[in-house]
């Protein structure tokens, strides 16, 4: 229970309602959005340029979501992820671009070249990292990686958020916004 | 454990020399010999549902194509479908400006996400039970197939048993395939003399059956079949075709519901004497059994104490441990093994007296002052004790230039026949020697330091 | 091959009353609901949630290194609920392994890199093989052991299942020794 957050070079931005515990990394210029949850032990790295993360996102423990620049000769981009997101335990998230409504699932991985437009799901174990732009619903399972679309978008996880909205600050220190963001 | 130790490196020759680790063998306490699940009579105990884990008779599992009623496996990815419950707003019946809300049922793959509505089939009002099942357009021919072949083995059967007198057992076979031990007993209780069998036989001639007809000719293939660009999210997988060999469905809108497999709790029979090696309970939930006879509770346990570094042509010094599962102390001899399978590549020098493996003790592990134990034993041959183990200093030199060192050696030990005494209570039961062919491997060669 | 000893630093384990062996290196969130009844190992880098449910584990289990045992939840038409996390005796459960199930049951052997889905229940005496991905509410009966994504049914386990379990849980505690030098295996 030692570690404590890495406190930052960079701004980082907190909307006031939104669930973030002190004991997640939180590296370079980051903006969270209005009640987003940010599990402890996740990883939000802004390393080769600005993350922006929306709003009703969950990121579960041991999440890395990394602006990394491959490429030296670009300029740095930023990394935008829409709303209603939900990151599960152990998703490594590198995309650039993330739309609204989809779930990476524990342990998958999405490469940098790859975009999630709206609605997309990225199985347990899945590793993705062609370059390529996912068609909205796209269902990517299996250990071969198998694709499909589904019919309808995975549902909004607005009654998760109520209950770690509730629950998460009983246990831990939240991060607070500073006091010059609240006006 | 056997998903987590190497288990495979000490293997204990079988009764059917099969050599086979000590955790799958089981020592049939009536012939005294090992046994594996290669060389006993599997019988079915009881089917049940990996997912419901509901258990079933044989013969409604028969009936049911040994498929579970209720569960039901995804088309696309094999995993069990969820139930899921959705609210429908109907115009209410009585007040048109109303509308009142229905659950509705339908069920969702969770792992690709593959619903029932995808492929247009109807959500059902209740939850379960109501789902359709799809008909098979061959059924009737299948039927007519089975009935017929039923009937040729039922007179096969008929003929054999004239001849010799087969006695009748409660279980159903693995190898059963027709259900017809069943039949035949139930035969054999009305029909008490051979020649009411024949006359029973006549009358149950077996009808002719209509040939298979010859396809004559095909609707061509489509002019656009090579040039038209395949939509791959559309069509089926090899996998998903054979999940239902009775449709094949080519077109993803096509896949349905599959029933989920059942699974099936088996007891072991000993070929030999006939007795039971392994009954489980009944309920399938339960991890105990009635009978176990597993080799690893009745037979000293060899293990490779720890790895070593073989040199080709040199001695070195091996620990192996000898765990004692019985619960009094058990005199082991090991001895050289004449091999005659060629596997060994190594020469082993066992200890030469004979010791003793101190017995189990459940307890010991709450036991806050251990006995001392004390057997004289012999520093040369004995590395340590501990408990029930026993570790054993051996020398062995490979033989080979390269590869694995395998040795093999023979396990006398005592084992205490608790059949002998069956009725005769009060008196210690006689301790019998029995004897073990063991291959070990203890490693591979060291790669020569350039 | 018998068990190796493996060495821990002296420092980095509290051991218990009751025996059990948690890494500081571990993150017990929500430390007053999970209860560990006795000679467990939790080894660094493991997570449980305790925040979200009470988690509950055996006697003699082994958390391997980066494992995290996380309470599921299930959606109802009004709220969510965590549901609580009973974990058996003499568990094994294998690195970086993410456990979200609703019931592991006892003499359980969970890989490595395993993704134990939502409410999945682990019966008595099964086992889950390296890497396999259980999609959420897969029941693993007695007896079976599970591979592959999705895990499915493959092989059967032995009938002296539990007793091996026990004897390599046990023997993993006893082999699991403190000292100043640097682990090895």
């Amino acid at each position: 229970m030692a570690v404590s957050a890495r406190h930052d070079r960079g701004s980082i931005k907190i909307a006031p309602d939104a669930i973030v515990c002190e004991e997640c990394t939180l590296v370079g210029e980051i903006t969270i959005g209005s009640r987003t949850v940010v599990h402890p032990k996740a990883r939000i790295i802004a390393e080769a340029g600005p993350i922006v993360i929306g709003d009703f996102n969950i990121i579960e423990e041991l999440v890395t979501i990394k602006n990394r620049n491959t490429d030296s000769s670009q300029k740095a981009q930023v990394l935008i992820i829409g709303n209603n997101n939900v990151f599960e335990v152990g998703a490594d998230v590198e995309c650039l671009k993330i739309g609204d409504n989809n779930i990476v699932e524990s342990r998958a991985h999405v490469g940098s070249n790859v975009e999630l437009t709206s609605g997309c799901i990225i199985g347990a174990m899945c590793n993705v990292s062609c370059n390529e732009k996912l068609a909205e619903n796209t269902v990517i399972y299996g250990s071969n990686c198998e694709r499909r679309f589904q019919r309808d978008k995975p549902p909004a996880q607005g009654l998760q958020i109520d209950f770690l909205s509730k629950i998460l600050p009983n246990y831990h220190h939240l991060r607070k916004p500073p006091k010059s963001q609240k006006a | 454990m056997a998903t987590y130790l190497d288990v495979k490196l000490v293997k204990y020759v079988c009764s059917c020399s099969k050599r086979l680790p000590v955790c799958r063998l089981y020592l049939c306490r009536h012939c005294l010999k090992l046994r594996c699940s290669d060389c006993v009579q599997h019988e079915v105990d009881t089917p049940y549902c990996p997912n419901c884990l509901e258990n079933m008779p044989t013969s409604e599992a028969k009936l049911r194509k040994n498929r579970c009623g209720s569960c039901y496996d995804c088309p696309g990815c094999g995993h069990t479908l969820m139930t899921r419950a959705s609210n429908l707003t109907l115009p209410d019946p009585e007040d048109a400006t109303k509308t009142i809300s229905k659950k509705m049922y339908y069920m969702a793959c969770s792992f690709c996400r593959w619903t029932t509505r995808d492929v247009n089939i109807e959500d059902q009002s209740v939850a379960s039970g109501a789902w359709q099942d799809q008909e098979n357009e061959h059924a009737k021919r299948i039927n007519n197939l089975l009935e017929h072949y039923r009937k040729l083995a039922q007179k096969e059967k008929a003929e054999k048993e004239r001849k010799k007198y087969v006695k009748r057992r409660s279980h159903m076979y693995y190898t059963d395939k027709y259900g017809l031990t069943s039949v035949a007993a139930a035969r054999k209780k009305t029909l008490s003399s051979i020649s009411s069998l024949s006359v029973k036989d006549n009358e149950e001639a077996v009808s002719e059956l209509e040939p298979g007809k010859r396809v004559e000719d095909f609707a061509p293939l489509p002019d656009d079949i090579f040039t038209k660009p395949l939509e791959l999210s559309k069509m089926t997988c090899m996998e998903q075709r054979l999940s239902t060999p009775e449709f094949q469905p080519a077109n993803a809108q096509k896949m349905f519901p599959q029933h989920k497999h059942l699974l099936i709790r088996k007891s072991l029979r000993c070929k030999e004497c006939e007795h039971n090696l392994s009954k489980p309970d009944f309920n399938p939930l339960s991890i105990k059994f009635k009978i176990q006879l597993i080799a690893l509770n009745h037979i000293p346990e060899i293990r490779i104490g720890g790895p070593a570094v073989f040199v080709p042509n040199k001695e070195t010094r091996v620990v192996l441990t000898l765990n004692n599962p019985q619960t009094f102390d058990t005199i082991v001899k090991l001895l050289a093994m004449d091999d005659e399978s060629g596997l060994t590549t190594a020469k082993i020098e066992l200890p030469k007296k004979e010791m003793i493996l101190a017995k189990r003790n459940d307890l010991a592990g709450y036991d806050d002052n251990p006995v001392k134990q004390d057997f004289n034993d012999d520093p040369s041959s004995i590395a340590f004790r501990n408990l029930n183990k026993v570790g054993v200093i051996v020398k062995v030199t490979p033989e080979v230039e390269q590869g694995d060192v395998i040795v093999s050696l023979t396990m006398q030990h005592e084992y205490r026949n608790t059949t002998a005494t069956v009725g005769t209570e009060d008196t210690e039961p006689p301790v019998v020697w029995i004897e073990q062919k063991v291959f070990i491997k203890l490693g591979t060669i060291a790669e020569k330091v350039k | 091959m018998e068990l190796q000893d493996l060495q821990y630093a002296h420092a980095e384990y509290i051991e218990t009353a009751s025996g059990n062996k948690v890494s500081r290196q571990s993150v017990l969130c929500g430390s007053q609901n999970i209860i560990i009844n006795g000679k467990t190992i939790i080894m660094t880098d493991c997570m449980i949630r305790g925040d979200l449910a009470n988690v509950r584990i055996g006697r003699n289990c082994v958390i391997s290194e980066g494992a995290i045992i996380r309470p599921a939840f299930k959606k109802f038409s009004r709220g969510v609920a965590f549901f609580p996390l009973h974990i058996g005796d003499n568990v094994f459960i294998g690195e970086d392994s993410v456990v979200n199930a609703a019931q592991i049951g006892s003499f359980v052997h969970i890989g490595k890199n395993c993704v134990i889905g939502r409410r999945s229940v682990l019966k008595d005496c099964c086992a889950i093989a390296d890497n396999t991905v259980l999609p959420p509410e897969t029941v693993v009966p007695p007896f079976t052991y599970f591979e592959g994504s999705p895990g499915r049914f493959t092989t059967e386990l032995p009938e002296s299942t539990q007793e091996l379990m026990i004897n390599i849980t046990v023997g993993f505690y006893e082999h699991f020794k403190p000292i100043g030098k640097p682990r090895g295996r």
